[in-house]
């Protein structure tokens, strides 16, 4: 390295002052110059427009608004949009933009805000009394007012203006006070006029806000339960119907599982003993198992209950001997843990359904 | 050199040897060339025949290669060589130890299988290398099992670049010991946990292996296909809750993870298979798992077992159909998954495969020491093999006997020989009896010479083998690219050695070859470059291209191997020059450097245009080579070049041939000038050759190579210190009487 | 290679050629070519070891493709410590580089003989010029971008891999959507844009080419970057954003983000916060449903629908390509690929279709690109292409035919002359 660094100093000395002279350096420094402009080309950046395909796939809907309504800057849940009337004391009703996925007939609509207005629920008689069909810019309306059932001067009114569009439906519900809906009764209608809405292919932000589906019986004749949020999935296996792991953050474990076994898989005594062997706990006897266990009802049966608390470790269990099947709810693992979890363990429990009646 | 006078037979002696080594069988090395032209020899009826056992075929890595290169391989992976220890340390062929492994655990848990010859990691065993050794068996190894997990474990937390040797070295022996549970295990699926509280609610211990009362593992086996064969005709069980359904999936879970615990793959594809797939035992009886074990936690019971009702019930036929479909639409659906390679284990695959039924007569046969049975056994196992995969298996006798050869470490101690015999040439000019030194001198340059014709044939031969086994050009990876550089410069010092018959040639070329072979050894047991220790692995897909392979490849390796030759010639003269320089002072020997005056002249013109010469040839194949490796990255990746580590480092070498070319054109650079130019040239292609790969950085670097870092890094300190020698040594030796020019 | 005294009377003859260019001379002196070759050693050797700093990307931008550049000596060297800081200047390669073609050039002009015995060595340097402007040629105008296709789906557009635009697309029309893109070189801090395709100005307020961001509680303080932002994403999600340093390396990930403010004419219509992300806006999703918004946050103005991104920049194609299935093999036991492979449909300007095959070192060449198999997923049934536009693909191959010309040449005729030579010593031996 050495040798190779004095050697190319040594050449570039002797090339420099023997061969260049000033005329020369200056017609260099020319082709430098040329040199340099290789390097620097580059595109300008300039804004491009050009056309394509739609790519956007989310359903699609513009409007003009009125100048003397307001957005909301915060969109939150369904809405797609989401508008006030300016008014002199301050902004005031609640216009909104919601679309939905499907066809959403009008009576769920309806019913969705005549609960809060105190409506005792419609049905598609009642309904059809309310229900006019507007018709605006040639679009039809399915036009809804609900007015609040209190006595009032100036009620909470819910006007519901629906559009359906193939297998769309977008509503448009003006939520205010009597008097600032029929003032505002030719804004509004302007406002749906200037709408122009078409359906995604997929993904709308607003689906029918329901109730959780009820647990359904699952094919197999399996129980169901509710568990807390906070157990988590445990570990599968063949023999587990049902598997949870529960922390917290100290490391401490439990193990929730529900198997179930043909048979009465020897009967109440050695399944006890076997778990109390986990638990480091001396075995018992027909005599001395009320020590640990007691009687439960589970979904109006009568099973075993088994609270076995030792130092460090400690197991819950329900054991369920039925017709032709046991069923064994067992959570094992860090006492301290347990403890705190013994109450959901007992909540779940009471939640087990087998479906068999 | 009196006695050479007395014994003008001695290089006749050297030649003999030298061809001795190159061809006959010798120590552990037991095929001559002659082995591969010889066909097998029929097994005798009275011994175990380890012989036919070493041929049966089976696929490791990706290529189906016979049990002894396994056995080999695993070897060298575990103990750096390929020879294994029995109990007392006494050497026994690889396949010996193999079998034992396999078929006999507890007696090869004794064997010393495993090389710990790291301080810190013997201390952890509670040993000493000058007591102990360096060579442990299984037996010994087993108490510290647990350290030696948990130091691994926390070794392998660290990155890369952050472990020192300890760490390296503990995480080896963890990877050794793993590999070997592995090898124990492939064969017999390990046994389950004998206090499962599964196993005693579920009522299946009796389905299990029992040793007193079934012959072998196939009754277990048989008890499983019962089961299955049972639960397909009763496809209502199927089901969560029921007892038979939990037995199957037990079983199932347990053949399963067996599969984890397996090196190699011994069964030959089925018959039907038409993907024409080797199985591992467990594969064979249930399967391929879709998905890694752990997705297991991600099942939705209920679909499962749903899913899985639904395929046993339908016909196989229809049912092959639908588990591709799974396959293929389902990936990301553990539920779906699993039942498809349920549903096959359960339904599709019905019997035991008659080949586990011959190994596991080759495993009884080999305890009870049967040779009748075991020599049966291995006939219908190579037969199967023949019958359900017959064009994997052509090369497999030839690989065997090449495995017994072993051109390479031949050729390494060939070489020596030849370095022996040319140095005796020039011992033979400095002596004193001027009759017979030119005589002898000759005569042993001539030896070296054709010595060097030889080894250069077994060499090729060696390089030939691996492009037949693997059935590509002959460079693939750093390893085989250390075997090819040797054997380019061996081949272009005899070509210059035909012409300039100066021994120096044969010298350096011997020196070349010898190191860039013990390069190559010391490269296979680089568990990151070379992890199953097997040198002729797979190709990934970018470079799986056979016809770049032969050009690019090849031409930068002949590149590099030029350059390297013209370094050593700049070496040779650069220890003349300084040998010249030192005895031609005043307090030296008379003989010794009239002889170097005398030389002087003509070595210097001889060196010189050597050096030039092959300069021009690296310049040629690395210019070329670089460019052709451009165009592949054309066709690639879409780019000529991407200054990667790798093409800088071929750049480099291009540049500095293309300055030593320039340098002495312009008459910049005389002789002295060129070879050290030249010797610099060694460290900028050892650079290009290891240094960019242990950067980590760029499409190239095959993997980090920091233990090569100390070796490069004392062989580029020697290069630039002989340069500074060179420079250096006359002006400190300079005397105004003698004209040097 | 010194100047021939023989006189040749030709007008070509390399007197005369001198005479003509007297200034050229110096410039062609071989010892110049030594010592740029010598430097280009340092150039190479330095970068390269750069490399593991700045990753591969990094060192080309500040070695290769420039001038002139710094380097310290590493701190993990021996006597690192110690010589760290000083700044040691690197010639760059368009340096290097464009002195080499000025010095080959020279010497081709005032040095080189037009002789049956010297062709090789004019063709060999020939070529090389070839190859140093190809490569030069190369750098400056090759364009490399990605297509990512998923199984069964059509992609029609190229992504860069570097470098984002902010983009506003009118999507209000079912027939066509019309595009607005900002390249980020335009994205300047304090600049007002506007455009008459686009009926507000933007006035960007803040821009990076990476950042980390975090999604703060409600309530919590945003931080100096995105404090000002009152609509979109950025407000539904309380975005923070810390800008943090481009990461150059292979597998460096990068997320732009731009704030600007919306105008029209002078009235500002709010600000907003948009990031790009690296592998695709769609991923947002995945990262957290409140961010899903960032691959379109809408503004509507005048009855027209905007939606509003910041992403890579895109190339439309006229034709487009459908991915039919992927082939993913990896060789039996082993980790180590085999094959990756993509059935593709080409659909064609013209409608027509044309199933392809696209997989290791055999690429797609089509309408002056070439694609080739970039990475793939198997379990999410992707796959990516390295789509390349280089009009100077080509040079490389011819240079490269002439300097093997060359090099045969010149060396047949060292070879032939030594192996005469030989031949008339041989009998000595």
């Amino acid at each position: 390295m050495v040798a190779f660094v004095a050697c190319c100093l040594h050449i570039s000395v002797q090339m420099c002052l023997s061969n260049l002279s000033p005329n020369t350096l200056g017609r260099f420094c020319i082709l430098l110059g040329i040199l340099s402009f290789f390097g620097s080309c580059s595109e300008d950046p300039e804004i491009q427009s050009y056309s394509i395909t739609p790519e956007y796939d989310g359903p699609v809907i513009v409007w003009k608004l009125p100048d003397h309504w307001g957005e909301n800057p915060e969109l939150s849940g369904p809405l797609a949009g989401s508008f006030h009337v300016k008014t002199d004391s301050g902004p005031k009703g609640r216009i909104g933009v919601m679309p939905f996925r499907e066809a959403v007939s009008s009576l769920e609509i309806t019913n969705m805000f005549g609960m809060e207005l105190g409506y005792q629920g419609f049905n598609q008689e009642s309904l059809n009394q309310v229900l006019q069909v507007k018709k605006i810019e040639g679009k039809n309306f399915d036009w809804i007012r609900l007015t609040e059932r209190v006595q009032s001067e100036n009620p909470n009114t819910a006007l519901l203006a629906i559009l359906r569009n193939d297998q769309d439906t977008w509503l448009f519900p003006f939520i205010a006070d009597a008097q600032l809906i029929n003032a505002e009764m030719e804004s509004f209608t302007n406002f749906l006029g200037s709408i122009i809405a078409r359906a995604g292919k997929k993904e709308i932000r607003a689906v029918v806000p329901a109730l959780p589906p009820p647990p359904v019986p699952t094919a197999s004749g399996n129980p169901t339960w509710e568990t807390p949020k906070h157990w988590l999935p445990g570990k599968a296996s063949s023999m587990r119907v049902g598997s949870f792991l529960v922390q917290d953050g100290n490391g401490m474990e439990l193990d929730f599982s529900i198997t179930t076994f043909p048979g009465d898989v020897g009967g109440l005594l050695p399944n006890i003993n076997r778990w109390l062997g986990q638990v480091n706990l001396p075995e018992v006897n027909l005599n001395s198992q009320s020590k640990y266990v007691s009687e439960i009802i589970i979904d109006e049966k009568s099973a075993q209950l088994l609270i076995a608390e030792n130092e460090e470790k400690s197991v819950y269990g329900a054991l369920y001997f039925g017709p032709s099947q046991s069923w064994f709810f067992k959570l094992i693992g860090d006492s301290e843990l347990a403890r705190v979890e013994k109450e959901n363990f007992l909540t779940l429990l009471s939640t087990v359904c087998f479906h068999d009646h | 050199m009196n006695f050479l006078t007395k014994f003008p037979i001695f290089p006749g002696f050297l030649f003999c040897l030298g061809l001795y080594v190159a061809i006959l069988p010798m120590g552990s090395t037991r095929s001559s060339l002659f082995d591969f032209f010889t066909p097998e020899s029929k097994p005798e009826t009275d011994i175990i025949d380890l012989e036919g056992f070493s041929h049966i075929p089976v696929l490791r890595g990706g290529r189906v290669k016979p049990m002894d290169s396994v056995a080999r391989n695993t070897l060298l992976v575990l103990r750096n060589k390929r020879t294994a220890l029995d109990e007392s340390g006494t050497k026994i062929p690889a396949i010996e130890w193999f079998a034992k492994v396999l078929f006999n655990p507890e007696e090869a848990d004794k064997l010393k299988t495993f090389v710990v010859d790291h301080d810190q990691v013997l201390g952890l065993l509670n040993r000493k290398f000058a007591e102990d050794g360096k060579f442990y068996s299984y037996n010994d190894l087993e108490p510290f099992l647990e350290q030696i997990d948990q130091s691994a474990r926390e070794s392998g937390k660290l990155e890369r670049e952050k472990q020192d040797s300890f760490d390296q070295n503990i995480i080896d022996l963890y990877r050794s010991l793993i590999l070997y549970r592995k090898l124990k295990h492939t064969l017999s699926p390990p046994a389950p946990p004998s206090d499962s509280e599964m196993i005693a609610d579920l009522g299946i211990e009796d389905l299990f292996f029992n040793p007193e009362t079934d012959p072998d593992l196939i009754s277990e086996y048989q008890r499983f296909r019962d089961l299955t064969q049972a639960i397909s005709k009763d496809a209502d069980s199927i089901r969560m809750g029921s007892n038979e359904f939990a037995k199957v999936v037990f079983m199932l879970d347990h053949y399963s993870r067996a599969n984890l615990w397996s090196e190699f793959f011994p069964v030959p594809p089925e018959p039907e298979d038409t993907k024409k797939k080797w199985r591992k035992v467990g594969e064979s009886l249930v399967g391929e798992e879709p998905l890694d074990s752990q997705e297991k936690r991600n099942l939705d019971p209920v679909q499962f077992s749903s899913l899985l009702r639904e395929l046993v019930l339908t016909e196989p036929n229809e049912l092959k159909k639908k588990i591709d479909f799974i396959y293929e639409t389902e990936k990301m659906n553990p539920s779906a998954l699993f039942a498809a390679q349920y549903a096959e284990a359960i339904k599709l695959r019905r019997e035991v495969d008659p080949i586990l039924q011959s190994y596991e007569d080759l495993r009884t046969s080999f305890l009870d020491n049967d040779p009748v049975r075991f020599n049966s056994a291995v006939a219908s196992i190579r037969n199967a093999c023949e019958e359900r995969a017959p064009d994997q298996v052509g090369k497999i006798i030839f690989e065997k006997t090449y495995n017994e050869y072993e051109p390479f470490y031949r050729s390494s101690l060939a070489y020596i020989i030849i370095f022996v015999s040319a140095c005796l040439s020039w011992l033979c000019l400095a002596s004193d009896s001027a009759k017979f030194n030119s005589k002898h001198a000759t005569s042993f340059r001539n030896v070296a010479y054709q010595l060097t014709l030889i080894i250069l044939l077994a060499h090729t031969f060696g390089l030939l083998g691996r492009m037949y086994i693997e059935g590509r050009p002959p460079v693939t990876n750093l390893y085989s690219s250390a075997l090819f550089i040797g054997w380019g410069a061996v081949l272009l010092c005899w070509f210059t050695e035909k012409y300039l018959r100066l021994g120096i040639a044969s010298a350096m070329g011997a020196v070349v070859g010898c190191g860039s072979l013990v390069i190559a050894h010391n490269l296979s047991l680089d568990s990151s470059l070379n992890p199953t220790g097997d040198t002729m692995e797979m190709m990934r897909a970018v470079l799986d291209s056979n016809f770049w392979l032969a050009t690019h490849v090849v031409t930068v390796t002949i590149g590099y191997s030029t350059t390297f030759l013209a370094g050593f010639l700049g070496i040779a003269y650069v220890i003349h020059y300084l040998l010249f320089q030192v005895t031609t002072s005043p307090n030296s020997n008379g003989k010794l450097s009239s002889l170097l005056s005398s030389s002087r002249k003509q070595v210097e013109k001889t060196l010189g245009s050597m050096i030039f010469g092959i300069t021009c040839f690296s310049l040629f194949f690395s210019l070329i080579g670089t460019v052709l490796g451009g165009i592949w990255a054309d066709q690639s990746w879409g780019r000529f070049w991407g200054w990667d580590a790798k093409e800088n480092g071929a750049l480099l070498i291009v540049i500095w041939n293309a300055i030593i070319l320039h340098a002495r054109w312009s008459g910049v650079a005389r002789i002295r000038g060129i070879s050290t130019l030249a010797i610099f040239g060694n460290v900028v292609t050892s650079w290009s050759w290891f240094g960019t790969n242990m950067l980590g950085v760029g499409l190239h670097s095959y993997g980090f190579m920091d233990k090569a870092f100390n070796p490069l890094m004392s062989f580029i300190v020697s290069q630039v210190v002989l340069i500074a020698l060179a420079y250096t040594v006359p002006i400190l030796f300079r005397r105004p009487s003698i004209k040097t020019g | 290679m010194c100047a021939n005294s023989r006189k040749n009377k030709s007008p070509f003859s390399l007197g005369v050629r001198k005479k003509a260019f007297p200034w050229l001379v110096p410039l062609s002196s071989v010892r110049l070519t030594l010592v740029l070759l010598s430097l280009s050693m340092v150039l190479i050797f330095v970068a390269t070891l750069e490399q593991v700093r700045i990753g591969i990307r990094g060192a080309q931008a500040e070695y290769f493709e420039s001038f002139f550049g710094i380097w310290y000596y590493p701190t993990e060297f021996w006597g690192g410590s110690f010589l760290n800081f000083i700044p040691l200047p690197i010639p760059g390669g368009y340096l290097l580089g464009g002195l080499l073609i000025l010095n080959l050039i020279a010497a081709f002009i005032t040095r080189f003989q037009m002789t049956y015995k010297k062709m090789g060595i004019q063709i060999i340097h020939l070529g090389i010029i070839l190859l140093l402007i190809g490569q030069m040629v190369t750098q400056a105008i090759q364009v490399e971008s990605r297509m990512q296709i998923n199984k069964g789906e059509t992609s029609n557009y190229l992504e860069r891999f570097h470098g984002v635009e902010l983009v506003f697309t009118d999507i209000t029309d079912a027939s066509e959507s019309k595009v607005v893109a900002i390249p980020e070189e335009m994205l300047e801090v304090g600049r007002t844009l506007n455009t008459p395709k686009f009926p507000l100005k933007v006035r960007v307020k803040s821009f990076g080419p990476n950042c980390n961001f975090d999604l703060k509680e409600s309530g919590e303080n945003r931080g100096n970057i995105t404090a000002g932002v009152d609509r979109g994403v950025g407000v539904s999600s309380n975005l923070s954003i810390t800008p943090i340093e481009e990461d150059f390396s292979a597998e460096g990930v990068n997320f732009s983000y731009a704030v600007f403010e919306l105008l029209d004419k002078s009235e500002s219509l709010g600000t907003w916060t948009a990031v790009a992300h690296p592998a695709g806006n769609s991923r947002w999703e995945s990262i957290h449903p409140k961010l899903a918004g960032l691959s379109f946050q809408p503004i509507r103005y005048d009855g027209r629908l905007w939606g509003m991104e910041l992403r890579a920049k895109r190339e439309y194609l006229p034709f487009s390509i459908e991915l039919l299935g992927i082939e993913n093999e990896f060789y039996q036991g082993t980790d180590i690929p085999h094959n990756f492979e993509s059935h593709i449909n080409l659909n064609l300007e013209s409608g027509q279709k044309r199933k392809a095959l696209v997989y290791m070192n055999t690429p797609l060449r089509h309408a002056g690109k070439t694609f080739y198999q970039y990475q793939m997923n198997k379990a999410a049934d992707y796959s990516v292409f390295q789509v390349i536009r280089n009009p100077s693909w080509l040079v490389p191959y011819i240079a490269c035919i002439l300097v093997s010309i060359g090099l045969l040449w010149q060396f047949s005729f060292h070879l032939i002359s030594f192996l005469r030579k030989q031949a008339k010593a041989a009998p000595a031996v």
